[in-house]
């Protein structure tokens, strides 16, 4: 129907009005719909960000300075340097992380080695915590007095390294899910005639399994290049005095109150992040294309060396990630490391080392949920207008357009942008500022464009006549978005909600700028308590945020299993 | 013209209004042009069919009438009332798709009482009207199974049922076989149209299938690019195609390319095919195409035939099951073929078979002149 | 029929709940908002004593480290959510004086308290509570495992067999880094202390946030010395871990940690109400608990494990000068310190 869309607009304006009046009470829900999400996307997205385009060239009087700013940015030395170690970073992490993460996917989707479930499950776990654990347990595993210290040869783990090993435990499930998708739509035939040919196993690879897979691995290595850069959590625990851009952008917002510097680095950080997205979307496009074509589903047949080497690759990725994990919660038991390793609950007696320490927990527990809920419904909403709706073509495309947006975004640049637009008194959203609703609206649009696209995918799957039988039968669209797109798009619902909860409880970098004493978060009492050098309890309200998403997870699970039983009638999986 | 039974009035006196009245509707795509000043009127009670290729502005046209998409330009009256800008909410029809459309997640009562429940309706009523329509469609005591556990040709049903289930003025049917597979096609068309019959309901459905086309409808509208080509009964656009395009469209019709070389016939290679009326608006000179159907090409008692009788020879022979198609040479230097259908019979007879000889005729009443500069001319 | 309606109301009702709660998170006009840089861990106690002599206050604490506390206030400015500052390096109160948005306020019972420790204004902008005292803290047992000497004195810490082994906060965002320099460039003038801090930085593996940290740090063995500050130190050992708390024979920088009304807060009432409290003998008492200097005379005992003499190596610190000063020391240290990787200018 894209065709159509340009169509409508083109109308006579007067029968244009008169098809809205004609319409009724539902024209105007639709209209008034696809209205209020572009307004509250401009609000909480497009404004936002022109209030940091706009303060990156004044001082912090407020008055005009022209690219001052940038100029003093430039020419200082140190400032700059981050632009070398935050690429330096991103570009190592890239790679290590594509080059593990695709052997990981290549075992899951090429091999018939056991566990592979098992395997996908435990390779899933980062996404459950905050990029700040992995960093923590880094120092017990290969700090000063690391148990493993060893393995460093002498380096230290504050710097680059520490950077990259937590990275690639950060990321790895991103990129892992990525490959196995790339991995998995490949097309048997291929297969069968490079066999049927006598060719060698290596170039069957180089020739058919990569270029089957390129568009995958280009997406994943702009993933993972763009979570690197992005990401603030990491470095500021385990960064030492190897500056990079993310941290940059704290220090002169937090540790100086250079807010006028703070956009200027983060205009900086947005370009790296807004090329990947280009990039992302360009190969989305593509790997479109290559899905779209007949294939046979491959699957694998056993041979053993590779399947062992594969195994034991597996087994050992999942160590490292079980490890670090684990490090995390053993240090949390430990009374003092490393000198009494005895076991105790103290450090999760958080409220005795923060003001805020419990309360925080439960704040963030406050904003994932609402996240989840109301998230989900302005998702499912505009998701829904964008594929349904039938009229004002032009609105939803720039709704759609608005919608992608985000995801180009980092977190640090969104919440610095809210910090600029709505603590000024004279927008009449200030009243928003230092409460939880601006965190919620923050996560919100934070993370929308991977929902709206999850969304988006699971709404485009239900017959496109729905709308135009119901019409038909004199019921309005609304009542059949609630009788029948709900309960048929329910697991892509319940996806999103897990999907926006777990990331409300883990995030810091969008919100470390926006809590105020009565809505601290969780991850960011974490970093608090790292910054003070409370570790082991830093450590211990990680795992209480990994606890609660493997909790959600599991409950979510469950009501899944549960739905698919009920609607086994007609739900066909 | 088949008419059903209870139509009211098919007498259409002078003054009143077409049940659905079309005025130069267009619609544009951007630059494309779907349809363009498409005028048509819909009686009360008919079942006409919108016949295609895909593209042709067919199941534009549909759209437009249900308001799912409004045209460009151009007016649409239903029962004398201006819908042109009416939602299809605020209008009166059912509609059928080829893809069905059932809700998945309802029950087929569920699905067919849809449009029920929100009219306030008792729920006994309901549930009532819903039994008498599963009845309509042949499908008792389905009731609680899930679109899901049916097979095509039921879901259709269902579809059709909840379509009909509000006694809509106007049934719409978008395809609405095109998704089964040939037998149960052939059995749903028969069954659709004597429902359509009993009931009266108008009905427009749009169709790609000749076949279906000429076996259901009562008028046939053959579209391309957006235009009406030709509006009249199956027998009157098989037998008397006012284009080339139709022509072609519709049945299998031999093209001979010739010119008019005096009054009434026409120079096909060789031949002098005489035509007498059909090629009057041509004059001597005119390049134009005559048309007949493979089926109309004669060889029995051809004794008495004294005109268009020609001794040819069996190019090839095509097996198609109840009669077989012959490629005749007609001759001549453009070496131009002729398909003509045998019976079987007709085959034993004479001794049909590829390399031998026979004479033909081609009857004049049944040819058909078209200028030879229309684009739709196949070569 | 009627449950669609019913769900329809559920729904809107579960919607407007939900907005509800949303909005409702934002503070209470009756909560006291108090800045402060005060170690996190005591802030409860504090607040749960307050509470109750004045029930009906809730006192929400907004806590960071001094640097950034500071930074926070300065660009906040009048705009500032605070009612009271309380618990800052008195440096940093004296730099917000300047600016403005100080409310002069003599607490009741501030007559009682050492001169020293408040404002000579009258009535006082600022109003001292407990002065914190720079020291060193070293682990022991890694020090003899590494084979480390106790230093003595700061000048002990640039020495080569301490690479990569010492830590210290960052000044920018710590106010006990700020008060080291501070103390290092009053006690020994500019050029002397910063080729001091040129080898001490060589000497470094990492600088932190807060101040705390690095004694916190020493405490656990990660890195054997950090410059931090001596009640942290004491806090660490009476807990048993292998620290000792070293005062460095040169002298030490010390600080007051002070407070001041916000002018036109918007809790003023409570905030005097705080201010009285804060300034009372109980309240020192408290104070006295882990530091050894406290406003109120004839209060202070002897705090356990603090190091002996530290008292009399405080140094004669000049606020005025580190206020004034602040500003252009910060900006000369991130030059030559901030990025350990940027190329170092000697």
């Amino acid at each position: 129907m894209s065709v159509a869309d340009i169509s409508a607009s083109e109308g006579i304006t007067s029968s244009r009005w008169a098809r809205l009046r004609n319409g009724g009470t539902e024209s105007w829900i639709l209209l008034g719909g696809v209205s209020a999400i572009i307004v509250a996307l401009f609000a909480f997205l497009v404004l936002p960000l022109y209030a940091l385009l706009k303060k990156s060239v004044e001082d912090d009087k407020g008055n005009f300075v022209g690219l001052v700013n940038f100029e003093e940015y430039f020419s200082s030395v140190g400032l700059v340097q981050s632009i070398t170690n935050s690429l330096t970073i991103a570009v190592l992490t890239m790679v290590i992380s594509c080059t593990l993460a695709f052997i990981f996917a290549y075992g899951l989707t090429r091999t018939c080695m056991p566990f592979k479930r098992s395997f996908r499950a435990i390779a899933t776990i980062p996404i459950l915590a905050p990029s700040l654990l992995p960093a923590i347990s880094l120092v017990y595993l290969f700090g000063n007095q690391g148990i493993m210290k060893g393995l460093l040869f002498g380096e230290s783990i504050y710097g680059p390294i520490g950077i990259m090993i937590a990275m690639v435990f950060y990321i790895f499930p991103h990129v892992m899910m990525i490959m196995v998708t790339a991995l998995s739509t490949t097309d048997a035939r291929l297969y069968e005639a490079a066999e049927s040919l006598d060719t060698k196993p290596s170039r069957v690879f180089f020739t058919v399994t990569l270029p089957g897979a390129i568009y995958g691995i280009v997406s994943a290595a702009v993933v993972a290049f763009t979570l690197t850069i992005t990401d603030f959590g990491v470095p500021k625990v385990i960064g030492g005095q190897y500056n990079v851009l993310a941290t940059d952008i704290y220090k002169q917002v937090v540790g100086q109150q250079n807010f006028s510097m703070g956009a200027v680095v983060g205009l900086v950080l947005l370009i790296p992040a807004v090329f990947s997205f280009i990039i992302d979307r360009h190969v989305q496009k593509k790997q479109v294309a290559l899905l779209s074509a007949r294939a046979v589903p491959y699957h694998p047949k056993p041979h053993k060396t590779r399947d062992a080497a594969l195994l034991i690759f597996c087994i050992m990725m999942t160590v490292f990630l079980v490890g670090i994990l684990g490090m995390a919660a053993f240090a949390s038991f430990v009374t003092f490391w490393p000198y009494d390793m005895s076991f105790t609950l103290a450090h999760y007696d958080f409220d005795a080392v923060d003001p805020n320490g419990w309360s925080s927990f439960f704040n963030s527990l406050k904003l994932a949920g609402f996240t989840a809920v109301i998230g989900v419904v302005v998702i499912f909403l505009g998701a829904y207008l964008v594929e349904k709706g039938q009229s004002f073509p032009r609105l939803r495309n720039v709704f759609h357009m608005l919608a992608i947006l985000p995801m180009a975004v980092p977190g640090l640049v969104l919440g610095l942008a809210y910090v600029f637009f709505f603590s000024r008194p004279e927008n009449p959203l200030s009243p928003i500022y230092g409460t939880l609703a601006i965190l919620v609206v923050c996560t919100v649009v934070h993370f929308y464009t991977v929902s709206h696209l999850t969304m988006l995918t699971a709404l485009k799957q239900i017959d496109k006549e729905f709308e135009s039988v119901s019409a038909s039968l004199q019921v309005p669209f609304y009542k059949t978005m609630l009788k029948v797109h709900v309960p048929i798009t329910l697991p892509a619902i319940s996806d999103v909600m897990m999907y926006l909860f777990v990331n409300a409880m883990t995030t810091v970098s969008a919100v470390v700028f926006l809590y105020s004493p009565d809505t601290k978060l969780a991850a960011i009492t974490v970093l608090n308590l790292d910054d003070v050098g409370d570790t082991a309890e830093a450590a211990a309200m990680a795992m209480v945020i990994v606890a609660t998403s493997v909790t959600v997870r599991i409950l979510h699970g469950l009501l899944m299993r549960t739905l698919n039983a009920r609607h086994s009638e007609w739900r066909t999986r | 013209m088949a008419r059903k039974p209870k139509s009211t009035s098919k007498s259409k006196s002078p003054g009143e209004r077409a049940f659905l009245e079309i005025r130069d509707v267009s619609k544009m795509f951007g630059d494309f042009t779907a349809l363009q000043d498409v005028t048509l009127d819909i009686h009360d009670g008919e079942l006409i069919c919108f016949l295609g290729p895909s593209g042709c502005g067919k199941t534009t046209l549909l759209r437009a009438i249900a308001g799912l998409d409004y045209q460009t330009t151009g007016r649409i009256y239903q029962k004398g009332r201006d819908i042109s800008d009416v939602p299809p909410a605020n209008r009166d029809f059912g509609i059928v798709f080829q893809s069905y459309a059932l809700f998945p997640n309802l029950s087929v009562e569920k699905n067919i009482a849809y449009g029920l429940v929100n009219r306030k309706m008792g729920r006994s009523k309901v549930k009532a009207r819903v039994e008498e329509l599963l009845q309509l469609v042949g499908l008792e005591g389905s009731e609680d199974k899930y679109p899901a556990a049916l097979s095509g040709g039921q879901q259709q049903r269902v579809a059709l049922a909840r379509a009909l289930a509000t006694s809509p003025g106007m049934l719409l049917l978008d395809e609405p076989l095109s998704a089964l597979d040939a037998k149960v096609r052939e059995h749903l068309r028969h069954e659709m149209k004597e429902l359509q019959r009993s009931l009266g309901i108008t009905t427009i459905m749009v169709t790609h299938d000749q076949e279906e086309a000429l076996s259901m409808a009562d008028r046939i509208v053959v579209m391309s690019d957006g235009r009406i080509e030709q509006v009249g009964t199956p027998m009157d656009i098989y037998r008397n195609p006012t284009s080339a395009y139709v022509a072609d469209f519709i049945g299998a019709m031999n093209f001979l390319h010739g010119k008019v070389v005096r009054k009434g016939h026409v120079k096909v290679g060789k031949m002098d095919i005489a035509v007498n009326g059909a090629a009057d608006q041509f004059k001597t000179g005119d390049e134009v195409v005559v048309c007949i159907r493979p089926e109309d090409v004669a060889v029995r008692d051809l004794a008495q035939v004294k005109i268009n009788r020609y001794a040819m020879a069996i190019r090839d022979v095509e097996f198609l099951g109840s009669f077989c198609r012959a490629t005749l040479d007609v001759g001549g230097k453009t070496g131009e073929e002729l398909t003509a259908d045998f019976s079987i019979n007709l085959m034993r007879d004479f001794k049909l078979e590829r390399g031998a000889k026979l004479n033909i005729a081609l009857p004049k009443e049944q040819l058909q002149v078209f200028p030879s500069n229309g684009t739709d001319i196949p070569a | 029929m009627k449950s669609s309606v019913l769900k329809k109301v559920t729904l809107s009702v579960f919607g407007a709940v939900l907005a509800g709660s949303v909005f409702a998170a934002t503070a209470n006009a009756k909560d006291l908002i108090v800045y402060t840089a005060i170690e996190p861990e005591e802030l409860s106690a504090f607040a749960k004593d307050f509470e109750s002599k004045h029930p009906g206050v809730k006192v929400k604490f907004v806590r960071d480290s001094t640097g950034i506390m500071t930074a926070k206030l300065l660009a906040e400015g009048k705009n500032t959510q605070a009612d009271i500052v309380w618990g800052l390096a008195a440096t940093s109160l004296l730099l917000l004086k300047d600016t403005g948005i100080l409310e002069p306020y003599a607490p009741k019972g501030v007559d009682k308290l050492d001169k020293k420790f408040v404002d000579s204004d009258n009535p006082p902008s600022w109003v001292g509570q407990r002065a914190w005292i720079a020291s060193i803290c070293v682990n022991t047992a890694e020090a003899k495992a590494k084979n480390l000497p106790i230093p003595k004195n700061w000048a002990d810490l640039t020495k080569a067999v301490y690479k990569g082994h010492i830590v210290m906060p960052n000044p920018a965002s710590s106010g006990t880094g700020f008060l080291d320099v501070s103390s290092w460039i009053q006690m020994w003038g500019e050029e002397k202390a910063w080729k001091f801090m040129d080898g001490l930085h060589d000497n470094i593996g990492i600088y932190t946030h807060s101040g705390s940290k690095p004694c916190k740090m020493a405490g656990k063995g990660e890195f054997p010395i950090g410059v931090s500050f001596a009640y942290k130190g004491a806090q660490l050992r009476a807990k048993g871990a292998p620290v000792l708390t070293v005062a460095p024979s040169e002298g030490v920088g010390w600080d007051v940690e002070a407070f001041g009304l916000v002018k036109g807060a918007k809790n003023a009432a409570d905030a005097k109400k705080f201010a009285d409290w804060s300034v009372t003998k109980e309240i020192n008492v408290i104070y006295n608990k882990e530091y050894a200097v406290v406003a109120y005379p004839g209060v202070a005992k002897p705090v356990k494990y603090f190091p002996e003499g530290l008292l009399g190596k405080m140094i004669k610190n000049d606020f005025l000068w580190a206020a004034k000063n602040r500003k252009r020391i910060l900006a000369e240290w991130k030059k030559r310190y901030d990025s350990k990787s940027a190329p170092k200018k000697k």
